[in-house]
């Protein structure tokens, strides 16, 4: 059995470990990254089985490395069908890049070659994650600083390639929407929908850093103006899709995070009106 | 894959790891469309998430190593990278399991250092392991239950430096210190030991006991393990 989800949630992150529980404040479901919760006992696996009694919640990994060039860790995998089914997950989501090579973790999100061959690869190996885990797997924009050398394609063209590859999800970042756009000269809208938006099965939105001439996908301040202005141009075209605030660095205390879903939660009543009532 | 996406694992790999530059890589691969200068942004991202997640794991660490020069932490960072890759280091904790003895070992052969640094290196990681290790049905020795002893009181030099990263190093001082993950109610905590309590330590790993604690009061060592039973320490048998 899995749950359904809809509206906005929040990340699920360790200091609101010991307030989240008591919050009165409306959340309308939690995210987890599934490597803090995989083999790891003690606090985190207690408030995990805690909040599934209140929400329902999704896993997004960040260490799978569905682009990569090793074997797909079979061991975690397992761990990792044992989370989703532990949670009743309706789908699992990661990123579309590689963060692992000869298995030395480089604790990034990195960008494939926009190639067909990058787009076979990582659509053979999403498909064959979602076949281990039992569900549908949704597939994450990522930021990108800089193209790889090799590429042939545009990163819209990529993506689709690798979501219809894989037959999968999209979780459209739309922060890392924005900031691509504005790394490489792009318009945001246009950039937005370049991407295969209609496959757009959760969205994400965070804040950036600006650092030198660079927006930094860093997760650690309010969402920007622009991608909120984004965001309402996504739902007005794609109706309501249930979205996630980020806050992973410089985190705040609970309420300040609840604040950024209730401005989401806002928007998505504005301009999808009736949402919360539909089937 | 075909030779393309292997060839670009394999630049990638070198250029990431501070092993070739960017113009080999770009002599390898192909330009990238959005420059030099944009593509070896990635190397910094990563040195940064090295630096980044041992500075997280490590704090206290960090704070005495800054004392000793201001490029020590880097070098450090730089040089452990170097033999202890993060191979297999899905959470990113594990990235530091080495650490502590990579210092030990540092200090052996430099000596730039006091033994502080690798003791308080090992209490952030046996601080880690107890917090987050998953359930047994033994008494969980080395998983959740740790026993050291230090060259000094390193779980309070631990506090100081939270509170005050000025906090003064202390005189060496040896102490045995039990660092548990309470089976009551799951909160970390430590122990400094009497006799008898390392004697039913010793007893519960299948330890032969020295002389000094083979001659306590049965009674008294009997009771202290009722003791540690009842404040999570210890499995009831």
């Amino acid at each position: 059995m899995t749950k359904r989800l809809r509206g906005v949630g929040i990340g699920l992150r360790h200091p609101h470990f010991g307030d989240i529980l008591e919050t009165s404040r409306r959340i309308d479901w939690l995210e987890v990254v599934p490597e803090n919760f995989v083999g790891i006992g003690g606090t985190a696996s207690r408030v995990l089985d805690d909040c599934l009694e209140r929400w329902t919640m999704v896993s997004h990994g960040v260490s799978m490395s569905i682009g990569g060039p090793d074997a797909l860790d079979e061991d975690y995998l397992r761990g990792l069908r044992q989370l989703c089914d532990r949670m009743e997950t309706p789908f699992y989501s990661d990123h579309l890049c590689y963060s692992a090579i000869d298995d030395i973790q480089m604790f990034d999100l990195l960008p494939l070659p926009f190639t067909d061959e990058a787009v076979e690869h990582a659509g053979k190996r999403i498909r064959h994650v979602a076949d281990r885990l039992e569900r549908d797997m949704v597939i994450e924009n990522i930021t990108y600083y800089a193209t790889m050398p090799g590429s042939r394609l545009t990163e819209g063209e990529f993506v689709h390639g690798v979501v219809e590859t894989a037959d999968c999800g999209l979780l459209l970042d739309v922060n890392n929407v924005y900031c691509n756009a504005i790394n490489h000269g792009r318009d945001p809208v246009e950039s937005l929908f370049a991407l295969p938006w209609q496959r757009a099965k959760q969205v994400h939105l965070a804040g950036f850093l600006e650092e030198e001439s660079r927006l930094l996908d860093d997760h650690g301040s309010p969402v920007a103006d622009g991608v909120w202005a984004l965001y309402r141009t996504l739902l007005e075209r794609a109706g309501p899709i249930p979205t996630l605030i980020e806050w992973d660095t410089n985190i705040p205390d609970l309420d300040r995070v609840i604040d950024e879903a209730d401005r989401a939660r806002a928007i998505m009543d504005e301009v999808c009106p009736g949402w919360e009532n539909d089937a | 894959m075909n030779e393309g996406l292997p060839e670009f694992f394999d630049q990638m790999q070198a250029f990431l790891l501070g092993r070739i530059d960017v113009d080999e890589v770009q002599t390898k691969l192909g330009p990238s469309a959005s420059g030099s200068q944009n593509l070896t942004f990635y190397r910094t991202l990563v040195d940064r998430n090295f630096h980044k997640t041992l500075r997280l794991l490590f704090p206290t660490v960090h704070t005495l190593a800054m004392r000793v020069r201001p490029t020590m932490w880097s070098e450090l960072v730089r040089d452990y990278v170097h033999v202890h890759p993060p191979r297999g280091c899905r959470d990113p904790n594990r990235f530091g399991a080495s650490f502590p003895e990579f210092l030990t070992r540092r200090r052996e052969e430099k000596g730039e250092f006091s033994e502080a640094l690798e003791e308080l290196a090992e209490y952030h990681w046996i601080d880690y392991l107890a917090r987050t290790s998953t359930g047994s049905d033994d008494d969980g020795f080395e998983k959740r239950v740790f026993i050291r002893q230090f060259t000094r009181p390193i779980p309070d030099l631990m506090k100081a430096l939270v509170e005050d990263d000025s906090a003064e190093e202390p005189s060496p001082r040896p102490m045995i210190v039990i660092l548990y993950r309470s089976l009551v109610d799951g909160v970390v905590r430590i122990l400094h030991p009497r006799p008898e309590t390392m004697a039913v330590l010793a007893m519960r790993q299948g330890l032969d006991l020295p002389a000094p604690l083979a001659q306590l009061d049965s009674d008294n060592v009997k009771l202290t393990e009722t003791r540690l039973v009842e404040m999570g320490i210890l499995v009831a048998i």
